[in-house]
């Protein structure tokens, strides 16, 4: 018996230990335990630097590239890129670090360091951008509808149904090119992406919310006359927060990789350089030798997307409302 | 269940007549905003009598601009025939894409399932998580580049090579000689379609396999699957048998959206690997390419509409049958829908 409640205690032991953090100790703010629990994940703070070194290169985009205009009309960047250029090796150190002027046409300045740095400017401007907006008007559609029911969420439920009946990247394109307005620079193309993007998150909100209308304390703040906004937005919605942290990362990795798509077929970003435009302009080049052209682009895409997902994993671990011993 | 289709089917035109409403609205009377002249707006002004044209063949016309020293010539060629010739390439890449895919993701989810947290687990799964994060025409980039290019290994664009056959894709030399030599003219486009097929499933597989394996896991811990174990049922037929008819029920509700995916990466993998596809078609008839006038200036040439308008058209019409089909799988695999209908 007493071996069986030992054992009992040496399997708690066990899984508390595997976790990594130690039991209770003085440290009980709320941001101390996410912290503890965050601590465990180190991979999660190699993506932290990941971003934060490309964030330092859009910012000092200008500085790491000296003597570039990179806001070329992208029209005529296409033309002078489909030229015949036999690659030599003596090209790599300045097509990586150097400016290249492609011909007179029209004094085209373009290395592949220009179009990281540059290019991170813009996909991680519309990709952070678009995904706070998206997750922001997410949150009030999905809070509203969740909270209240009734006739606004059977709306509610139909709108979201359709937008997500179709992938995200066909719809994005089929606006984009049916559209009766050019939609072309980032602030438009940040704009249509929260538009079209907020759905997942409100719909996992209002699943959220219905859960929660159900809870004691729901009942308890009605049974106090606190108003139904207010019980909405400051009882119910903080409890929410942490359960839409996943999908919020996984809705800004989604908007990159989709704004690099577009931009490689010529509807996204059209007024500055891109990581997809990057891909599209070296496509002649990349055939015929120069691999560099799109590695580095390539490999600047991939390595935010993973770090971007695996914060979001490390934030969802730590973010647990379980409840389960620290 | 016979109700069921009906409903599901009367659904579909539903949806199917709702969604070309915008794309005729947005598309087809937009060029009547933009003020320039298109061929198919005098044919169509009316919804009914677009979407009448297009169920009797008339799918719209591509322009092709030249300009001449006295003028422009516009030059206007029908978009089916175009289609229709373009389609036994994306067939051919689309379909063998489609069944490897599913293998492959299949296989994948099962093993990492069975044997989860180990070695092979926390490597498809990291393969899988880095293949996800890369854009879909990545992936078909740099196998050009390391396989094709830089190795000679395989082929790196195109559909065959114009010595191989002697004819341009569409002409009716080159459809006299796939009549004639078929076997060998399949063995020079499967050589070729080795690359894409790969890029393409390669893209698409990480998706499907991520989402059995979780389902697979949960099937994994029920209740259920510990009883048949107790039983004595042999592992293996736990698996397939046992759990993975269980798991199937996820994935079949994403088939209806893996297919409109499929298509759409498709069309960008054919654009990469120029072949002569449907995906080609549609995704440069979306460019404005800068055109250079006899006069010197530089002219931004207008996307072509038409085949724009035609691909959205299949390609929605293709969406709305796979969604169809999946509730009609859907509803014969879990007999639960069919009783809900009742």
């Amino acid at each position: 018996m007493a071996a069986f409640f030992s054992s009992l205690d040496e399997i708690i032991e066990k899984e508390d230990a595997s976790e990594g953090v130690n039991l209770p100790s003085r440290d009980l703010t709320q941001f101390g335990i996410f912290w503890r629990r965050f601590r465990t994940h180190p991979a999660a703070f190699l993506a932290l630097g990941v971003l934060v070194l490309f964030a330092l290169m859009a910012i000092f985009a200008p500085q790491i590239t000296p003597g570039v205009t990179p806001n070329t009309d992208f029209f005529l960047r296409i033309n002078a890129s489909f030229q015949p250029h036999a690659p030599s090796l003596d090209d790599f150190p300045n097509r990586i670090f150097g400016n290249v002027a492609y011909d007179d046409f029209d004094r085209l300045r373009r290395s592949v360091l220009t179009e990281v740095t540059f290019g991170a400017r813009v996909s991680l401007t519309v990709s952070f951008g678009a995904g706070v907006l998206a997750a922001g008007i997410g949150i009030i559609f999905g809070t509203l509808s969740g909270y209240f029911g009734g006739w606004l969420d059977a709306l509610f439920m139909r709108l979201t149904d359709i937008f997500l009946a179709i992938p995200f990247l066909p719809l994005v394109a089929t606006i984009v090119i049916l559209a009766p307005v050019q939609i072309g620079s980032v602030q438009s193309i940040t704009l249509l992406f929260a538009l079209v993007g907020w759905p997942s998150i409100a719909r996992l909100v209002r699943a959220n919310f219905l859960l929660l209308r159900e809870q004691a304390f729901t009942e308890a703040a009605r049974a106090q006359g606190v108003g139904s906004l207010r019980i909405a937005f400051r009882h119910l919605l903080p409890n929410v927060l942490p359960t839409i942290m996943t999908a919020f990362t996984s809705t800004i990795a989604l908007f990159l990789v989709t704004e690099a798509t577009l931009d490689f077929l010529t509807i996204g970003v059209t007024t500055q350089m891109t990581w997809g435009n990057a891909f599209y302009t070296s496509y002649a080049d990349v055939v015929s030798g120069s691999w560099w052209a799109i590695l580095f682009p390539g490999l600047a895409i991939v390595l935010t997307v993973l770090a971007v997902n695996t914060v979001g994993e490390a934030l969802r671990d730590a973010l647990d409302v379980r409840g389960h011993a620290l | 269940m016979v109700r069921f289709i009906l409903q599901r089917t009367l659904l579909a035109i539903a949806s199917f007549i709702g969604v070309t409403l915008l794309i005729w609205y947005f598309g087809v009377s937009g060029l009547v905003k933009g003020g320039t002249f298109h061929p198919d707006f005098q044919a169509h002004s009316s919804y009914i009598a677009w979407i009448i044209d297009f169920l009797h063949g008339d799918w719209g016309s591509l322009q092709v601009q030249h300009f001449m020293r006295n003028g422009l010539v516009l030059t206007v060629v029908p978009v089916l025939p175009i289609i229709q010739s373009f389609a036994l390439t994306t067939l051919l890449l689309l379909i063998p894409a489609f069944i490897l895919q599913e293998v492959l993701a299949f296989t994948s989810g099962v093993l990492t399932a069975v044997r989860p947290r180990s070695i092979f687990d926390n490597l498809v799964t990291g393969i899988s998580f880095t293949l996800m994060a890369a854009p879909s025409f990545l992936v078909g980039l740099i196998a050009i580049e390391y396989l094709a290019i830089l190795n000679h290994w395989l082929p790196g664009y195109g559909l065959y090579d114009y010595q191989e056959i002697g004819a341009i894709y569409g002409s009716p030399q080159f459809w006299a000689f796939v009549h004639q030599h078929t076997l060998q003219a399949f063995a020079i486009f499967g050589r070729h379609m080795l690359l894409p097929i790969l890029a393409l499933t390669i893209t698409t597989f990480p998706p499907d396999s991520q989402l059995i394996r979780v389902s697979m896991l949960e099937v994994l811990s029920q209740d259920y699957i510990r009883a048949a174990r107790a039983h004595g049922v042999p592992q293996r037929r736990i698996i397939w048998q046992h759990a993975l008819r269980n798991a199937l029920l996820p994935i079949l509700t994403q088939l209806g959206t893996q297919v409109p995916r499929l298509i759409f990466t498709g069309a960008l993998i054919e654009f990469v690997f120029n072949l002569p596809g449907i995906g080609t078609f549609f995704c440069t008839s979306i460019f404005s390419i800068p055109q250079e006038t006899p006069t010197g200036s530089i002219v931004q040439t207008p996307r072509q509409i038409g085949p724009v308008i035609a691909c959205m058209m299949l390609f929605v019409i293709l969406t709305i049958l796979a969604s169809l089909l999946t509730d009609i799988t859907y509803s014969v695999v879990d007999p639960r829908v069919r009783e809900g209908e009742r």
